[in-house]
């Protein structure tokens, strides 16, 4: 039904992604077949393709000349893919999107060989690009990303820790790429300035929004939905919104320091996700989610109506929404 | 020039690299950056042999030292279990360098050279990636991808900035180091998986003599070759053959030393 709706949503740029698509298999071509085999099994394993989708519909802004802003929206995503193995390893996942991890089909260290691999064509394939501006966007929104990620390790198992501290997290692990790919998609394609700023915002806000209802998701999908255990996120000391509101309730605050601690038993899992699922702290979260997705909505106002201007409306809708 | 003007300017480099991928956390947890002294040296070659050298050529030096920071990170992680602290920060310290990389040659707005060395990037995780893709090989081969994975992003950058004519010194250096390395942790009674696949190769391919012997052999041959050109180089300065030839232990004809068999 999710997907359904996700097709439905990208029916207009259907024939590009298509293209994008084709070309991310090319991207991944590798004279090793152990890479090749490796980064298919991820390539395959699907995706929303969140950031080339926006690419596109933000370069619709500009002259939009699919050519071109393919040097773009691929190396966006194999940066996200790139990112996910390695992320895999960090988390010592066994699956993700109800496929085995690199790492798992494999080992580690041929997870970190696969995610060089595929960072490094991100970069070869975005050299296309002449414009040092671009570069100078990716290349500290990459850096950001890892800063996030080495901040969101020293805060694992901190439950002592403000909503700021995860606000200032999910910016850098998430809303940054989605963030810049809008902005990229708008810079590439020539956009003015001006549309270029409401285009980031966008990003950034719905980039906010989507890492708050993933968060949630962790807690109220099934495991099957997931592709992984629910509730891996707090098992593994991630500290999320939910989590946050909960923390200093005397009713939760023995069973989380449990659940961090390592210790949790697969029946205290199961009744630990359910009493989080039952509490007000999804709503809280939800509402603070929508009022991201609120903000990204009032960017897009001060663009001129066209048809990627309501894609990108119905998408961050849709993001807002999802149920996994 | 005085002897200490060769060590003096790698670690002075040496510092420079370290201001700008210094990070608190990776630094208590995943450790200093791998900056070897004969990368460095390498990285410097033209500039220690009298070439001109500016702003753009430092900065483009060590965007490259810190690519070899990050291979060398993912190179410590476990093939199984990763999960403590200090390991999930060595992934993220290989990818955060990765990231430096690109910044500093995204300021200098050289795309070209990014391009040429994230293709070298490609190659070398490839070779890196053969140790475990069951590849049969001949004992040349694995010498060819050992050596394209330890000089690759060096001969790009020389190539880069028309410094190619010091290729040959590097490509040999650095394939003399790792040979050495990897007779080393023989000698230490550890087995790497580059020696297992060797072992492999040479078990399915036929090699003329073991891998071992092969390898010392290697070791003295490289070295030889190495001395034969420094001392016909018209090209390096006196103070710099004299620093390969310490930093190496070169002598004159090498002995083919043959190391016990395992």
């Amino acid at each position: 039904m999710e997907k359904m709706k996700l097709k439905m949503l990208y029916s207009d740029m259907r024939s590009d992604l298509d293209l994008i698509e084709k070309e991310l298999e090319i991207a991944v071509n590798s004279s090793s077949d152990l890479l090749n085999e490796a980064s298919l099994h991820l390539l395959q394993a699907g995706g929303k393709r969140i950031r080339p989708v926006f690419v596109l519909l933000a370069a619709k802004f500009g002259r939009y000349q699919i050519d071109q802003i393919m040097n773009v929206a691929v190396p966006l995503e194999l940066i996200h893919m790139a990112s996910l193995v390695h992320d895999d390893v960090i988390d010592d996942s066994e699956m993700r999107r109800g496929q085995l991890t690199v790492k798992a089909q494999w080992n580690n260290r041929v997870a970190m060989y696969t995610g060089d691999f595929i960072f490094a064509r991100a970069l070869e394939y975005i050299t296309n690009i002449k414009s040092p501006q671009a570069h100078r966007i990716l290349s500290y929104t990459m850096v950001e990303i890892c800063v996030g990620e080495i901040i969101q390790i020293e805060d694992k198992s901190k439950l002592d820790q403000r909503l700021q501290d995860y606000f200032r997290r999910i910016k850098r692990k998430t809303a940054l790429l989605i963030s810049s790919s809008c902005q990229l998609g708008a810079v590439v394609s020539g956009a003015d300035e001006k549309t270029v700023t409401h285009l980031k915002r966008f990003g950034y806000y719905v980039g906010m929004s989507f890492q708050i209802i993933d968060d949630i998701l962790d807690f109220t999908s099934t495991d099957k939905e997931l592709g992984k255990p629910a509730g891996s996120d707090l098992i593994q000391g991630n500290i999320t919104l939910p989590i946050l509101f909960l923390k200093d309730s005397p009713d939760f605050r023995p069973a989380l320091e449990h659940a961090i601690s390592g210790n949790m038993t697969e029946i205290e899992r199961v009744a630990l996700v359910k009493r989080i699922r039952e509490s007000d702290a999804i709503a809280k979260s939800k509402a603070i989610s929508n009022r991201y997705l609120q903000k990204a909505l009032i960017e897009l106002d001060a663009l001129p109506s066209s048809p990627a201007k309501k894609s990108l409306r119905e998408i961050a809708l849709y993001m807002g929404k999802r149920k996994f | 020039m005085n002897g200490k003007f060769i060590p003096q300017t790698i670690e002075s480099f040496k510092s420079k690299i370290l201001i700008y991928v210094r990070h608190r956390t990776l630094r208590k947890h995943a450790g200093e950056p791998d900056l070897r002294e004969d990368r460095l040296f390498f990285l410097l070659l033209p500039l220690l042999n009298g070439n001109q050298w500016d702003d753009e050529h430092e900065e483009s030096a060590i965007s490259v030292a810190v690519i070899y920071s990050a291979l060398a990170a993912h190179d410590q992680i476990k093939e199984l279990n990763a999960s403590s602290k200090s390991q999930q920060l060595t992934v993220l310290a290989g990818d955060y360098y990765s990231g430096l990389y690109y910044q500093i040659l995204a300021n200098l707005s050289n795309i070209d050279l990014i391009r040429s060395l994230s293709n070298g990037i490609i190659d070398i995780s490839e070779k890196k990636a053969s140790v475990y893709d069951d590849v049969k090989q001949s004992f040349e081969m694995w010498m060819e991808t050992v050596q394209t994975i330890e000089s690759l992003s060096i001969e790009q950058f020389y190539e880069h900035f028309n410094f190619a004519s010091y290729k040959p010194f590097a490509r040999r250096g650095l394939l003399i180091h790792r040979i050495a390395y990897e007779l080393d942790l023989v000698k230490q009674g550890k087995v790497s998986r580059f020696q297992e696949s060797l072992a492999d190769s040479e078990h399915h391919v036929g090699f003329s003599h073991t891998w071992l012997v092969l390898l010392n052999r290697e070791l003295a041959i490289q070295k030889n070759k190495m001395m034969e050109e420094i001392s016909q180089s018209h090209l390096l300065s006196h103070s710099v053959q004299q620093f390969l030839v310490e930093l190496y232990e070169l002598r004159l004809n090498e002995q083919v030393s043959v190391m016990r068999e395992r």
